[in-house]
């Protein structure tokens, strides 16, 4: 009787368990690909659910996934901005002419996912959080400006670099 | 003509996010420009990778045990108390036993017992996962006379837990040494479903070193002997430290 029971303040309010056993999955794959790594994707995914105990209710019931996306990119951010202050990040340039080639003609859609994960990992950290907004979550470039903080014509002009770095990557060799 | 200026509007194009002009600036360019052509189909067969990301499974959340100030004064129990949502009518009888009532209100500044792991709902045959709980950096002054008081809302269901015990260690400074420690008089938890209240009864039946300011040191509670399923109720449990916190 003294279990840890499910209890709801109204119905449009699910209980930390009930996001838990139903949006971990969600929360570490968005941190993972984010960070790029599963040491960084961790902490990220750890402290996303501290703030979702703690937060919760505050949770006004409109869109369980955008407010998990929100708290995950603002980890995320918190995260970027204390490594950056450590380690500044190089961004690297990228060319026309290193995208020559035919990337993922002869992919299937779960080889190129691999195959795409690992070029990701290849991009700055602000790249391919940005890309990853963009490919995976389907955000518009303002949602992105705004989850990120930074302006619209950065998103724009980070994507189509992130964009030709990935062919570069695919068309390279593996 | 160079084709750099039109790689990000057809980069844009795939997300719709072109204006009408830009995007016939880039069709007339497509029209011309085979490279450009290439490109763009070679970005549209990138786009179907991202459906088929690889997905890992997430690691158990981490045992984190933390006793932090509570972050809204009225809203904090109420919150917990609908999180945590393990109510029962005992509680009530429970709050009863709040302090001791003979005597003054403790003073200084409560901390809250939080505990993540007790969201993985141990089997009953597992210690208690979390018996340490650490504060934040603590900044603020100890107030003339006062003592540290305690409640902490516990229920070890069927298995009664004998001799628990509150250690609290002290690190004033942060430099990772324990200044001062306190071991208060020993609880047993009884076999029934419950919440019992163990609070400070007694002064501590052993402490070693002198209370100081904290700059931005840390606390540290302990409960030793703690075993079986040993549920502990947040936002109830807490320590009142006698500290002007905050300073």
């Amino acid at each position: 009787m003294t279990s840890v029971v499910s209890h709801k303040d109204s119905p449009t309010t699910p209980t930390f368990d009930e996001i838990y056993q139903e949006q971990a999955r969600y929360v570490y794959n968005l941190a993972l690909r984010m960070a790029g790594n599963p040491a960084d994707a961790d902490d990220i995914y750890q402290e996303v659910f501290l703030r979702v105990h703690r937060f919760l209710n505050t949770y006004r019931g409109d869109g369980l996934k955008t407010w998990l996306r929100r708290i995950t990119v603002n980890v995320f951010c918190t995260q970027i901005r204390k490594q950056q202050r450590e380690t500044p990040e190089e961004e690297v340039g990228s060319e026309l002419s290193t995208v020559e080639g035919e990337p993922g003609t002869l992919l299937d859609a779960q080889e190129l996912g691999e195959k795409l994960a690992a070029a990701l990992n290849s991009l700055g950290t602000v790249m391919r959080a940005a890309m990853i907004l963009r490919g995976v979550e389907g955000l518009s470039y303002q949602e992105i400006a705004d989850l990120l903080e930074i302006p619209v014509g950065t998103v724009r002009s980070r994507l189509s670099r992130a964009r030709l770095q990935l062919l570069s990557r695919l068309a390279g060799p593996a | 003509m160079s084709c750099a200026p039109f790689q990000e509007l057809l980069s844009a194009a795939l997300d719709g996010e072109l204006n009408s002009a830009e995007q016939a600036q880039l069709d007339q360019h497509l029209a011309d420009c085979s490279a450009c052509r290439s490109l763009q189909e070679r970005l549209r067969r990138l786009e179907t990778g991202f459906a088929h990301l690889p997905e890992a499974s997430p690691p158990p959340l981490r045992s984190r045990a933390t006793i932090a100030p509570a972050p809204a004064k009225q809203g904090s129990a109420a919150g917990a108390a609908a999180i945590w949502s393990a109510v029962l009518a005992a509680a009530a009888s429970a709050a009863v036993l709040f302090w001791n009532p003979t005597g003054p209100a403790p003073r200084g500044s409560e901390l809250y017992f939080s505990s993540h792991q007790l969201l993985q709902q141990h089997p009953p045959e597992q210690r208690l996962a979390v018996s340490e709980f650490r504060s934040p950096p603590l900044h603020g002054k100890v107030l003339d006379h006062g003592q540290l008081a305690f409640e902490i809302h516990l229920d070890s269901h069927q298995r009664a837990c004998k001799d628990l015990q509150l250690e609290v260690q002290y690190d004033f400074d942060g430099d990772g040494q324990v200044d001062r420690s306190e071991v208060y008089e020993a609880f047993d938890t009884d076999d029934k479903e419950g919440w019992e209240v163990y609070t400070r009864r007694h002064g501590p039946v052993s402490q070693q070193g002198e209370m100081k300011d904290f700059v931005g040191g840390t606390l540290a509670c302990r409960l030793k002997n703690a075993s079986g399923y040993l549920q502990l109720r947040q936002g109830n449990s807490r320590l009142v430290l006698p500290y002007h916190l905050g300073v």
